[in-house]
């Protein structure tokens, strides 16, 4: 590898771009292998990508023949090399999924794959205008995937999800606007090194801000995730979509929380902030996901709770805190897609979503429940998955506070036992009145084998998760993320609470009827705006008490 | 007193006027139109960040030490056009939402999901 020139960076955002648009030309059934062949080729170059970044450091590629802080730059370092191979990976995975799917036409693949190179093109960008320009483009790219299947909530399940983002775009651009008065560059590296400089600290306050209300939306922290839900669940969405979103577009809004952290984080001191605002994310995501009937909205409040989870490792101020959390966007990529994938097919199998009347899908779907399975235990953090690992690195950058440490107990627990009932849809009677003897219409062999493949992959990267970050993180210390001597402690710590969860939902949550009345409540756009226009103010009234 | 009286002030007092209809009007027009008055206040914003009276356009080789800052002008041409096509985009759906649902109120619509 060492010989060889690090391709241009454009190459992942183009290709499948250029390959959707030529493809266009040629029937369905080409056009989807095209499609898959181009995605293959990006998952190469970011393999390819990746080792450059590892073995030389950041690859920097001024676009246009401008220098830096006047032109724009691709920049692809260590953060955000594993995550453009994480983007490729599941696309793909998403593709060869749904290959038998019918609402795979030509829009909607085409819409898919350009989707995919401007979320590749998030990961790659070092400035902030370009943040913006990339945020409004997938937000109307996924507008339309949302509303693709013309269900009856489609339409206002969209024009929600526009409305608020182009709503928070709108304080990330004055947020822009700012950042130039004060710094006079919109670069990344350049914001950095001048917030660090300044001798005013209350100049980064607006602009922080500002930006962070609109970063913190897309990435669904604390008061701003009322449209998540709604979009990631949404009936009018194909499962892929809402794997994609869940698993994929979400992540590009953590890691301009990452971006936004190493660039101010420091000046302003907001690390135990956000601490705090990722454990009450977490708190409130499964607090709301247990209340859920609908087993998709269980899934996507369960989102909002891991990424309470992924910011909490990320703001754990210690290395080791920092890459568990992004192992854990890598590992939520990979199980929520998965069940995300699975839910869809359980829920056209049975004809229902309602999680009451999901029974016995193991003896009906044997294989996609044994995939469904896989994904629940890497999600529960079950020893030798990958969620284990992730968790555990996160605890482990805590480990000097026990405040800290108890509240990952606890989020650890709520996220057991929203799955713990997850799983009552896998056993019991698959009921007579849908039991139709002949062999499951939803899952086909193909779709089948391919779930299978991605939860092996949710099992190997728990079983092999050494290697695996040695690979893909520039880790310091390596030795203490094989740490197997803690393997037996870690599975009785895991089994006493599975026992605690399963308890608690047979006594408590089975019959709570107060979680009727919590899920009835339905937010509506201005009380969204309320809260993230509420969220602003805290943050700037915070800002403006702390930083001197 | 009238040193406040600036076009950046205009433009934030402009944010806020259209924050304010975001936050406290039901019809779904007017929350379009809203967020369409904070796209442009921030818009107006950046383009005065570094202007002065007495600047030239950015344009032509000449006069360069009296040009105006070309680099807010490119991104704003930018952010003019993102606005346009996503305003587009969002009145489009406000058009196929008012056919279905019949009622451009986001608390009537809501009302008509949950029965």
């Amino acid at each position: 590898m060492t010989a060889l020139e690090p391709l241009p960076l454009y190459v992942p955002v183009l290709l499948p771009i250029v390959a959707g648009t030529i493809g266009y030309f040629v029937p369905t059934r080409i056009y989807k292998h095209i499609l898959i062949v181009a995605q293959m080729t990006v998952v190469g170059v970011a393999v390819h990508l990746l080792a450059h970044v590892r073995e030389s450091g950041t690859l920097v590629e001024p676009l246009a023949g401008w220098a830096e802080p006047v032109g724009i730059a691709l920049k692809l370092d260590a953060i955000s090399a594993p995550l453009l191979l994480l983007v490729a990976v599941v696309f793909l995975l998403l593709f060869l999924f749904n290959y038998n799917k019918l609402y795979m036409d030509k829009l909607f693949q085409f819409v898919f794959v350009s989707l995919q190179g401007v979320i590749a093109s998030l990961f790659l960008t070092a400035d902030v205008f370009n943040v913006y320009v990339l945020i409004e483009l997938t937000t109307v790219f996924s507008t339309l995937l949302i509303m693709y299947k013309k269900g009856k909530p489609a339409l206002y399940n969209g024009m929600l999800y526009l409305m608020f983002s182009i709503l928070a775009m709108a304080f990330f651009l004055l947020g822009i606007g700012f950042t130039y008065q004060t710094f006079g560059v919109l670069d990344f590296a350049g914001i950095r090194e001048r917030s660090l400089a300044m001798t005013d600290r209350g100049a980064l306050i607006l602009p922080y801000s500002l930006m962070m209300t609109a970063v913190g939306m897309k990435a669904g922290l604390l008061p701003m995730f009322g449209w998540l839900p709604r979009a990631h669940a949404a009936p009018s969405a194909p499962s892929m979509v809402s794997a994609m979103l869940s698993g994929i577009q979400v992540k590009a809004g953590i890691y301009l929380f990452i971006r936004m952290q190493l660039m101010f984080g420091e000046a302003l001191g907001t690390r135990q902030l956000f601490l705090v605002v990722g454990i009450l994310t977490a708190v409130a995501g499964f607090v709301l996901a247990i209340c859920q009937r609908d087993i998709k909205l269980i899934l996507a409040y369960s989102t909002v709770s891991q990424i309470g989870l992924i910011v909490i490792g990320l703001t754990s101020g210690s290395e080791i805190g920092f890459w568990g959390g992004i192992y854990h966007i890598i590992n939520h990529a990979v199980f929520k897609a998965l069940l995300f994938l699975t839910a869809g097919l359980i829920a056209k199998e049975y004809g229902t979503r309602d999680i009451a009347m999901i029974r016995g899908t193991v003896r009906r779907m044997p294989v996609v429940t044994v995939a469904a399975m896989l994904a629940v235990l890497g999600m529960a953090g079950a020893p030798f998955f990958n969620g284990s690992i992730s968790k555990y690195l996160i605890e482990s950058g805590l480990s000097g506070d026990v405040r800290w440490q108890a509240a990952i107990y606890v989020v650890n627990f709520g996220t057991m036992l929203t799955f713990t009932r997850y799983a009552t849809i896998f056993f019991g009677d698959p009921g007579e009145a849908r039991r139709s003897g002949e062999a499951s219409r939803a899952a086909d062999g193909w779709t089948a084998t391919v779930a299978l493949v991605f939860g092996l992959i949710i099992l190997a990267s728990g079983v092999a998760a050494g290697p695996l970050m040695r690979v893909l993180f520039p880790v310091a210390d390596p030795g203490l993320l094989a740490s197997g001597a803690s393997a037996i402690g870690k599975t009785l710590v895991f089994a006493a609470t599975f026992a605690a969860a399963i308890a608690t939902y047979l006594l408590v949550v089975r019959r709570a009827a107060v979680l009727d009345r919590i899920r009835g409540v339905s937010v509506s756009f201005n009380a969204m705006a309320m809260m993230m226009t509420g969220f602003f103010a805290f943050l700037l009234f915070y800002l403006l008490v702390t930083v001197q | 007193m009238m040193e406040y009286v600036t076009i950046q002030n205009a433009s934030l007092v402009l944010f806020f006027v259209g924050l304010y209809g975001v936050l406290f009007h039901r019809n779904i027009i007017r929350t379009i139109i809203s967020v369409n008055v904070m796209d442009v206040a921030a818009i107006l914003f950046l383009i005065t960040v570094n202007a002065r009276p007495d600047q030239l356009p950015p344009v032509g080789p000449e006069h360069a030490a009296r040009m105006a800052d070309p680099l807010p002008q490119a991104l704003m041409i930018t952010a003019i056009v993102i606005g346009i096509s996503v305003t587009a985009v969002s009145i489009t759906l406000f058009i196929g939402l008012f056919r279905k649902y019949g009622t451009s109120d986001w608390q009537k619509i809501i009302h008509r999901l949950t029965r």
